[in-house]
């Protein structure tokens, strides 16, 4: 995992002189105070609208579900979702005021058609 | 359990698996690829699923249907990749002591499956467009086009 500002934030005299264990930890502080990444998967008629079904955003925190629809919206091919699709925060549906946390898997569903 | 399957699904085998001695009736559904859909001809299907959370929602489904009529022993089925008319979709079979139970819980387990389980699909069309369909437009699914211009 990158670990961007990791020698000009808060915690970089512990980087330098609390050893490697240490320094694992001060990373993920750092990067966690700063932004959030997450898996973006599009699928059928959405994955189709943007050319693509996985996408990794990093977003600033806080970000939500919103924040991932907003810059879904933002990208070529993007206007074509609606407003508010249906939305499965790592596998169970959210609103779009979740929360998200580093790692988390954002799944973007177009109507089910299953049957 | 895997209830989604690239394969033909096996309806007989699926009541065989919840059939036993104590339970005397048996209901079963069976979904096909129809001909037909808005008034066009449909030559073949193509059905897609977010895998991992189909098989959860299916578990749940099922979990549920236990839940509600504890009796009943219900097996579900759904198909994935590409289908011709006349294959089966979809497949659920319940057996419980009576047919009360029975009907219920394989209606319930359907009615939820087409309203949560994240699954699509994509009609090729005799004019040589295609479609996705989405039950919740007016037509039934979105405006088709040239099947020349669709991304693999």
């Amino acid at each position: 995992m990158s670990c961007p500002g990791r020698f000009g934030g808060p915690f970089a005299f512990r980087v330098l002189f609390a050893g490697p264990g240490r320094f694992r930890e001060t990373c993920r502080m750092s990067v966690a105070s700063e932004v959030v990444t997450v898996q973006v998967l599009l699928f059928a008629r959405f994955a189709e609208l943007l050319g693509t079904e996985r996408l990794e955003f990093e977003l600033p925190r806080p970000a939500s579900v919103q924040s991932v629809l907003d810059r879904l919206l933002s990208l070529p091919g993007g206007a074509g979702l609606p407003r508010r699709p249906l939305v499965a925060l790592n596998q169970v549906q959210a609103s779009p005021d979740t929360l998200l946390q580093d790692g988390d898997e954002v799944a973007v569903l177009p109507p089910l058609a299953g049957g | 359990m895997a209830f989604l399957r690239e394969s033909p699904l096996d309806l007989a085998g699926l009541i065989a698996a919840v059939t036993t001695s104590e339970r005397g009736g048996v209901a079963s559904f069976l979904g096909l690829v129809r001909n037909h859909h808005a008034g066009r001809e449909v030559l073949r299907l193509e059905y897609s699923a977010y895998a991992p959370m189909a098989e959860r929602e299916c578990a749940a489904v099922l979990a549920e249907a236990h839940a509600r009529w504890p009796m009943a022993q219900v097996a579900l089925e759904h198909r994935i990749g590409t289908l011709k008319i006349g294959d089966a979709a979809v497949a659920v079979a319940a057996a419980a002591p009576h047919r009360d139970e029975a009907f219920a819980a394989c209606r319930y387990v359907i009615e939820e499956v087409k309203r949560r389980v994240p699954i699509w699909k994509r009609e090729h069309y005799a004019d040589g467009t295609v479609g996705w369909v989405d039950p919740t437009a007016p037509g039934g699914s979105v405006p088709a086009r040239p099947e020349a211009g669709q991304a693999s």
